[in-house]
């Protein structure tokens, strides 16, 4: 036996001392409708189910898909905080989404880029914004469906993007331009489609514009975090004030805010960190007050998981 | 195999029924091979069926999703491991009394069993990944680079350090 073949028994020989909890569905269920707060009917599982899962204990192997063209989506894995300008080492990059208003948000998603070329790292975090894979339910992509990176190159300060679809608004050209210019680090953004150049060299606009104005960078959606959740918000805000309130379904569990560290016009940062929370789910919201009739304006909410 | 005719359109709900049947036990098998918590690793998988339900209508078909639920559990048993305290509180429950070994277990003693296990767990956490999605989980260099959100690259280089790592423990046991 080599040495692969005894890793390959000792692992298994391992997992197959792994037993699931009983009623292991019927507890995801609960945590769904929890989730979801409405009454919703599961059709029963035939007893024939348990035995497929038998069936397939195995491995996850059996289980195995071919090999699919879109990779899934990359959910959030850490509750730490990248530099709001610099592309952090590794393979966590931003991507830029719109919000319901058109305006953008950026999500951090590991993709797989590791040690990779800025013409690699730009192909990448493009080709995830054009699939809609953003975290957050909330934040959509305006590229249709089925737009893939020919090819990324380099030419002085400008990053030339070749996709096989042309962009269908303006929305989808500052998805874009923010989304390359914020992983090379280079000013310029050139569109070409099928190798055919669209239009001029195109830089960001003004952030008070195109940005949403309120970010909660972290934690990101679906984020798991330690009891005491470290909030990191960019914002235009009058006074510089953010407000930051923490729901447990609909009760809030925390009610504060923070202070950034510029106010209106400019765009402004703060961190924090928030007092210990119970395991389980919350909501962590973001969001100004206005300054004229003191209503909530640019929520941005996100799902967090406590342990 | 769990994966329906092309033409059958799943909802949320369905989905998350189809792909409990099919995958839930091997993929708390998965958590706990990369965690060695074992409560721990079905409350993750749980939270990656939760998550699989919210975005079910970008993913929409079983092959997305099955990768999509590899990637969120991989990724939070990383992230549970970085809690290394939580970790530490937990590893002297996570190991059942050492009774008869399982059939599948064959030649293999018990003695080398605990050691190997013992290092697995002491390597690296992407060597750790690198060797159970290849090993345990049979994943192609592809699949598992997918699931690790690194390129084929480095998961060649993290399975061929692990195993190197490794074959000091077969070699004392062997």
């Amino acid at each position: 036996m080599n040495h692969e073949d005894v890793i390959r028994r000792v692992l298994e020989a391992e997992a197959s001392t792994v037993e699931v909890r009983p009623d292991a569905l019927g507890e995801i269920r609960g945590r769904i409708d929890s989730r979801a707060r409405r009454t919703r009917r599961w059709f029963p599982v035939v007893a024939a189910a348990t035995a497929t899962v038998a069936a397939v204990a195995v491995g996850v192997a059996t289980c195995s898909p071919p090999r699919q063209q879109t990779p899934p989506v990359p959910p959030a894995a850490t509750p730490t905080t990248p530099a709001p300008t610099a592309v952090p080492t590794g393979v966590r990059l931003p991507v830029y989404y719109l919000g319901a208003d058109g305006r953008l948000f950026r999500e951090y998603h590991p993709l797989a880029a590791d040690r990779a070329s800025v013409d690699d790292k730009v192909s990448a975090a493009v080709t995830d914004m054009a699939r809609d894979n953003a975290l957050d339910p909330d934040y959509s992509t305006a590229w249709p469906a089925g737009t893939e990176v020919r090819f990324v190159a380099i030419d002085g300060d400008t990053v030339i993007v070749d996709l096989t679809r042309d962009a269908p608004d303006a929305a989808a050209l500052r998805q874009l331009v923010w989304t390359v210019t914020a992983v090379s680090e280079l000013p310029a953004v050139q569109l070409r489609v099928d190798g055919r150049p669209v239009g001029e060299p195109m830089r960001r606009g003004p952030a008070l514009d195109e940005l949403a104005p309120v970010w909660l960078v972290d934690p990101q959606e679906g984020a798991v975090s330690g009891p005491e959740i470290e909030v990191y918000v960019g914002a235009v805000a009058f006074e510089a004030t953010v407000q930051i309130r923490v729901k447990q379904g609909e009760r809030i569990v925390y009610e504060g805010f923070v202070t950034l560290d510029k106010g209106a016009p400019q765009r402004g940062e703060a961190r924090t960190t928030l007092p210990a929370l119970a395991p389980g789910d919350y909501t962590v919201e973001a969001y100004t007050v206005s300054a004229e009739d003191g209503s909530e304006q640019g929520l941005d909410a996100h799902t967090v998981t406590v342990r | 195999m769990a994966r329906p005719p092309a033409a059958i359109e799943w909802d949320a709900d369905a989905a998350v029924t189809h792909l409990f049947t099919a995958h839930y036990r091997p993929m708390v098998r998965l958590a706990s091979l990369l965690l060695h918590d074992r409560g721990m690793a079905e409350e993750i998988v749980q939270d990656a069926y939760v998550a699989l339900h919210r975005h079910w209508r970008r993913l929409r078909d079983a092959d997305k999703a099955l990768g999509y639920l590899r990637v969120t559990v991989v990724n939070r048993c990383r992230s549970a491991l970085r809690h290394r305290t939580v970790v530490a509180a937990h590893l002297a429950a996570a190991r059942p009394p050492a009774d008869a070994p399982s059939a599948e277990a064959g030649a293999i003693d018990r003695l080398t069993q605990d050691a190997v296990v013992a290092a697995i767990r002491r390597l690296p956490t992407r060597q750790r990944e690198a060797i159970v999605l290849r090993y345990y989980a049979d994943l192609s260099e592809a699949d598992t680079a997918e699931a690790m959100g690194v390129s084929r690259g480095a998961v060649k280089s993290h399975t061929s350090r692990g195993v190197a790592a490794l074959k000091q423990t077969l070699g004392q046991q062997s």
